[in-house]
């Protein structure tokens, strides 16, 4: 693979990316949502109530297992405790929201090739299949990675002004890194490459972003599993779970290499 | 760098053919694509001393010293051009799609410095064969190789990156301006001074002013023009076009003609697939008349007559003596098939050069007052209408000619020259009137 040209070509999706602002609106949006929503339901409702959220009795039951196995929570005091529970947990929503926003820009910046009749220029440049869609998914990946950044440090900004002291010290945090560093770079990678794998194959971007669910409903199961106490992810789990989205994204660059018929696009997209 | 339009046969400007200061010979890294008469001209360079700014507004005003001015005309590479030229070569290729055929056993070779016209109707496996020379889709069987190498996983980047392919469709992003569309072409094959080059491309095509536009908003002639630029912006050894001139205004057309000719002049090796009879025929050293099947090769005047064999055309200041008489005289005098159309008579001579004298000695002593001889050159429009405006029938002929009946059987002789479709063509300038060079006519007396 060159470099060079898969720079080049991401800098032309970037471009693209910026003359049409609408594309990158649904990750902002996403990313303003998954900011606010934790502070609605951790700091917010509890004050609108005046009830504590460690009344809550499950609550009180998930947040003391997780005292063991989450680093950070043992030293805290119960109603700290709860609260740094819980806005651990809705950082995965920061893992979720870019996904979906970056998925549904890699899904046109291939079917959107299609619909302008512009791939078969770029198919007789010199760059091959796995350049051309690797440029792609990076382009992506890379503005949706640097909103959902932008995103997490608000976040933790908030958290400081907001919460009970000690709280803020727990999110920055090994987990929260393997977390946000390596689980969701590589998650959306992952998504991303399925959907370009996809988006080839299809006539439309909808259809191409469906596949995005694959990745994202666990994750999803994840947050709501943790928070309702079925289960804790601990830090060498998500080491691992980093492990195998970034194996299986290397897997996904070859597969969709694969699974791009040049001949296909070139006599039947029409 | 520099960029000439036009020159020394009253174009535009002045001058034949600049080359720019800064760039030296191809072997210094820079192509140059001299002006030729008329011509457009380019220089795109391919090394670091590119990267130094040249005033242009000089460069199109100062003759290179060492400019070349070559004849846009020419049909044969320039002698001391110095540009590695590659040799296209399809050998019994074959390309299906499902069940269906799109191109059956075409073999032909594209020489070093030549035009080759691709030509044939909607559908005839045209933008296919480009494609596939191209290394866009492999053949399904036969070879298609580059310089005698063929499209491999390994060698495909490399070959492609000889190459510059104006596809069927303009294919630009519109969302981007246009001189980020060529700029980003240039740096994915890697052109040094890639901006230096994008300039050049937009200042040849008359896109300069319109760089900072989006592409959305260029017309559809434009953006033609600006595909055009992209297929040439890395300065590539062959170059394939897909209906080159589609959307242009005659100016334009005329200007992409020349950059053809200039093309050639250089060494390079083009294919251009059009249904533009007229500029196949200006441009093209040969034509390969494609009807899925190869149907034909060879140079148009070759082509003509082969297919038409060599007329003398004699047209007379009157009609007195009587036109059948004169036949007569010249059917004597050796001529074959004479036929009259209007006061000129038109005939087949076994060996012209001998003949014609003869023949138009007897017409005077026959008391024939003689306004013009000349060959007869049928438009190549009709060489295609012969070939193709029927079912094709037999097998395709390779090759540098068509002979008579191997290609079309009993079709190619008689009054088949599909008689309204020759309306309005002309021979030498002058109208073929009704019935067409080879309509029913009138024969002897």
């Amino acid at each position: 693979m060159k470099a060079d040209r898969i720079v080049v070509l991401m800098g032309k999706e970037l471009r693209e990316f910026r003359s049409s602002p609408a594309a990158i609106a649904p990750v902002i949006l996403l990313v303003v949502v998954c900011t606010v929503l934790p502070f609605v339901v951790v700091i917010g409702i509890p004050r609108m109530t005046g009830q504590s959220i460690t009344s809550d009795r499950v609550l009180q039951h998930v947040v003391s297992l997780a005292r063991g196995r989450v680093p950070g929570l043992g030293r805290l005091p119960p109603d700290a405790a709860a609260q740094a529970f819980l806005f651990q947990q809705f950082l995965l929503l920061f893992l979720v929201a870019p996904i979906f926003g970056a998925v549904s820009l890699a899904a046109y910046s291939v079917v959107g090739e299609k619909q302008g009749r512009t791939l078969e220029p770029l198919l007789t440049s010199p760059m091959s299949t796995s350049e051309i869609l690797l440029a792609k998914v990076l382009a992506s990946f890379l503005p949706s990675l640097a909103i959902e950044l932008a995103g997490v440090c608000i976040y933790v900004l908030l958290v400081g002004a907001t919460a009970l002291p000690g709280v803020t010290a727990t999110l920055v945090s090994v987990r929260s890194v393997i977390l946000l560093g390596l689980v969701g770079p590589f998650a959306s990678l992952t998504a991303l490459q399925m959907t370009i794998a996809v988006s080839s194959r299809v006539n439309d971007a909808r259809s191409a972003q469906q596949i995005a669910v694959l990745i994202v409903l666990p994750l999803v199961l994840m947050l709501i599993g943790q928070i309702a106490g079925a289960f804790i992810v601990t830090t060498p789990l998500l080491l691992l779970l980093a492990l195998a989205l970034a194996v299986t994204w290397i897997f996904l660059i070859w597969l969709s290499a694969a699974l791009f018929e040049r001949e296909t696009i070139l006599t039947r997209w029409k | 760098m520099l960029l000439t339009r036009g020159a020394g046969c009253g174009v535009r400007g002045a001058g034949c053919g600049v080359r720019g200061a800064g760039c030296g010979t191809r072997g210094a890294g820079c192509a140059v694509w001299d002006a030729g008469c008329g011509a457009a001209s380019l220089t795109v360079c391919a090394s670091a001393d590119r990267d130094a700014e040249v005033n242009t507004r000089d460069a199109l005003r100062t003759p290179h010293p060492g400019s070349r001015t070559p004849h846009a005309g020419s049909r044969t590479p320039h002698p001391d051009n110095d540009y590695h030229s590659l040799v296209v070569s399809v050998t019994n290729v074959t390309r299906r799609f499902g069940d269906r055929s799109a191109v059956d056993n075409v073999t032909f070779e594209v020489r070093p410095g030549e035009v080759f016209g691709l030509v044939g109707p909607n559908g005839a496996g045209k933008t296919t064969i480009l494609r596939m020379i191209g290394g866009l889709i492999p053949p399904s069987s036969g070879r298609v190789a580059i310089d005698g190498e063929t499209f491999t996983r390994a060698s495909g980047a490399a070959l492609r990156a000889r190459i510059g392919f104006m596809t069927e469709t303009p294919g630009l992003w519109d969302l981007l301006t246009v001189d980020e569309n060529l700029l980003v072409y240039a740096r994915l094959f890697r052109v040094r001074g890639a901006a230096l080059a994008v300039e050049r491309i937009l200042r040849l095509f008359e896109l300069w002013d319109r760089r900072a536009d989006r592409v959305a908003l260029l017309s559809k002639g434009m953006k033609q023009k600006l595909a055009l630029g992209r297929a040439l912006v890395h300065d590539p050894e062959v170059v394939l076009l897909d209906e080159p001139t589609a959307n242009l205004d005659p100016e334009m057309s005329r200007t992409v003609r020349d950059l053809l000719r200039d093309l050639r002049h250089q060494g390079r090796t083009v294919v251009v697939s059009t249904h533009n009879l007229d500029e196949v025929e200006r441009v093209a050293d040969r034509v390969g008349l494609v009807s899925r099947t190869l149907v034909a090769v060879g140079e148009p005047a070759a082509l003509r007559r082969d297919l038409f064999g060599r007329r003398l055309r004699v047209r007379m200041l009157t009609s007195y003596p009587p036109l059948p008489a004169l036949a007569a005289v010249a059917a004597r005098a050796g001529g074959q098939d004479v036929q009259i159309h209007g006061t000129d008579l038109s005939m087949v001579l076994e060996a012209p050069d001998r003949m014609t004298p003869v023949v138009i000695r007897s017409l005077v002593d026959a008391g024939a007052e003689i306004r013009e001889a000349f060959d007869e050159e049928p438009p190549l429009e009709e060489v295609y209408l012969k070939l193709l405006g029927s079912p094709v029938h037999g097998s395709p002929v390779h090759g540098s000619s068509v002979h008579g009946s191997s290609v079309h059987g009993s079709s190619v002789h008689g009054s088949s020259v599909h008689g309204s479709s020759v309306h309005g063509s002309s021979v030498h300038g002058s109208s073929v009137h009704g019935s067409g060079v080879h309509g029913s006519g009138v024969h002897g007396s």
